[in-house]
């Protein structure tokens, strides 16, 4: 897995509503290395889902880009026509929703979903994308893949189905992940795995994109970090700048309310 | 020694689950004991599976219990007649987590809030709209807002109405279950700052089931750690959070991430997930996923035996080992005199 950087460049864009445009990305500019897991963390709706729709352009219909560049190997995503961009979606830029059981197919084996992923951006046939479906569930850690494979989504726990979307975003070796709050709504021993794998992902070269709200997951995992607010980039900075030396009010404001600060509270 | 306003003793909820003649049992909350007492907030915490919801849900008799007694404010609670019950809530009231979904979307804040001054206090109009207005005012809300309704309202303004309803009563007890998890860290802290206030006001006791092990650590004066229907750990937040001595509330300790740069966690780690709380045997409920299982912990379940002031665990080797050597950060040598 050799990763590549993702440059997001002055991104702008606006919904279309009855009542007109109303802007919700402001010149959005970032860099997410290789090798690194960069966070972007807000508030709700600071934009940071958004963004990371945006740069694989699933964002929604209503969602108009202005202009900006999402460069990956200095190729502009955003000007790809839809077919070329359906080869680099899943294949060298991928993503992993928030609710994994929510996200997975109820009704096929997990292990089959995987398969379809691989299949469809590699000429290989049904058996060897099964076989390679298993091996993805191993390689993220799921105890007796081979039997997980044949199981549904409801017979995996919150943790495992995260896992196995993870697995599913790997399994055509993508130079980019983007994790939109992959461990909310997870226990924080959970938490804690998943998080620990995301890194293993990255020290082999990956490149990572961490939407996450939980400045605690950012400390301790994170490389650098994309402060968002009301659709802009308040601050860019490494995680120790961002955590030592918060230039930004905003951010120093955020880590105060994360850290429950004694006098934030009466 | 100030009053205790809620206690249960011997709580139990069990599920039949199954077909007919292939009967099992869940048991979703094991032997319960908790008080809480005036002007005091206790923390129930754990994950999700582990009862904490359906303990709060049977202190009000919204599920009701298999066994075991709760008393408010010393009196016994009997779901019937239903008026005792009724009477019941009038000391204890319940704040839910999701706003979004606890709050009827046709009411009006006004209505909302006048509905249990109606139906518990049988304050008449005028009483009804001074006190809804005292209410608005208590809780950080403007008197505009009385006409809006919740889908107007932000999440942290919904979570406000909440707790206003809560306490129109004027309750002895409230049972906060995440009130604060569906909200940004921004709002949380305002939230958590109100109730604060409110208690120091009202004296109210509060139970607050939450899994934020952050705010746990910022409200609580004491905390009760549950795993698998069970409180495997209780005792001051302070002594708790300084010296965890049941393996579970270390590993559940040491995986909370904190957000300061460059704190090197020393984790303490159990194997497998929280497993299936269907027939259960006798034994410790950890005993599959923890390290330090001894053939001990198979035999029977382990009582709460103390290890300092208010401090109790659960767990034999923790407990019975005085000489047991020191490990890391974290680690608590049992019967280790108090500080």
């Amino acid at each position: 897995m050799s990763g590549a950087s993702l440059r997001v460049e002055g991104l702008t864009g606006h919904f279309r509503t009855r009542r007109g445009a109303v802007p919700v990305l402001d010149d959005v500019s970032f860099t997410a290395r290789a090798g690194q897991v960069t966070a972007i963390v807000g508030e709700t709706g600071s934009g940071k889902s958004l963004t990371a729709l945006s740069i694989l352009r699933i964002a929604p219909p209503e969602f108009v880009v202005e202009r900006g560049r999402v460069l990956l190997d200095e190729v502009d995503l955003l000007t790809l026509p839809e077919r070329r961009m359906r080869a680099v979606r899943g294949a060298r830029v991928s993503m992993v929703f928030q609710d994994a059981r929510a996200a997975l197919n109820p009704v096929l084996p997990v292990g089959r979903q995987l398969a379809d992923v691989c299949r469809l951006h590699r000429p290989v046939n049904r058996r060897d994308a099964e076989k390679a479906a298993v091996e993805a569930l191993a390689a993220v850690q799921i105890p007796d893949a081979a039997r997980r494979a044949r199981q549904y989504p409801h017979e995996f726990s919150g943790g495992m189905a995260q896992r196995a979307l993870i697995a599913m975003a790997l399994i055509c070796e993508p130079e980019v992940v983007v994790f939109d709050e992959p461990t909310t709504g997870l226990d924080v021993t959970i938490q804690a795995e998943i998080m620990a794998l995301i890194g293993t992902l990255t020290a082999g070269g990956l490149t990572a994109l961490l939407i996450t709200h939980d400045l605690g997951v950012v400390a301790e995992t994170c490389a650098a970090v994309v402060v968002m607010r009301d659709g802009r980039v308040v601050e860019e900075a490494s995680t120790e700048d961002v955590f030592t030396r918060p230039r930004h009010p905003y951010t120093a404001e955020l880590l105060a309310a994360s850290r429950l600060v004694e006098g934030s509270l009466a | 020694m100030t009053a205790i306003v809620l206690s249960a003793s011997g709580l139990r909820k069990h599920y039949r689950i199954g077909a007919l003649g292939d009967h099992r049992t869940l048991v979703a909350v094991d032997d319960v004991d908790l008080e809480v007492r005036a002007g005091e907030t206790v923390a129930l915490v754990g994950e999700s599976g582990s009862g904490k919801s359906t303990v709060a849900r049977c202190l009000v008799h919204l599920v009701e219990p298999t066994a075991g007694e709760v008393r408010v404010a010393g009196e016994p609670v009997r779901a019937r007649p239903v008026a005792a019950l009724t009477r019941v809530y009038r000391d204890v009231q319940m704040v839910f987590q999701d706003p979004n979904s606890s709050l009827d979307p046709r009411m009006t804040v006004r209505a909302l809030l006048a509905e249990p001054l109606r139906l518990h206090l049988r304050l008449r109009r005028r009483e009804r709209d001074d006190r809804v207005r005292e209410l608005v005012e208590m809780v950080g809300l403007r008197t505009d807002h009385l006409d809006r309704y919740p889908h107007q309202l932000s999440g942290g303004q919904r979570q406000r109405v909440g707790i206003a309803r809560a306490l129109a009563v004027r309750p002895r007890v409230v049972i906060l279950d995440e009130p604060t998890s569906s909200l940004d860290v921004s709002v949380r802290g305002q939230i958590l700052d109100l109730l604060a206030r409110v208690q120091r006001e009202l004296r109210i006791g509060y139970l607050f089931i939450t899994h934020d092990l952050a705010v746990v650590r910022r409200v609580a004066h004491r905390v009760l750690v549950m795993y698998l229907g069970g409180i495997v750990e209780q005792g001051p937040t302070g002594a708790v959070f300084a010296r965890p001595v049941h393996p579970y509330t270390r590993a559940l300790l040491s995986a909370a991430p904190v957000p300061e740069w460059g704190v090197r966690r020393e984790r303490f780690h159990l194997t497998g997930e929280i497993p299936s709380p269907v027939d259960l045997p006798d034994q410790c409920r950890l005993v599959g996923r923890c390290p330090l299982a001894v053939p001990a912990c198979a035999h029977a379940r382990p009582p709460l035996v103390p290890v300092g002031p208010g401090h109790a665990a659960a767990c034999p080797v923790e407990t019975s080992e005085p000489t047991a050597p020191p490990r890391g950060p974290g680690a608590v040598r049992a019967g280790a005199a108090p500080d």
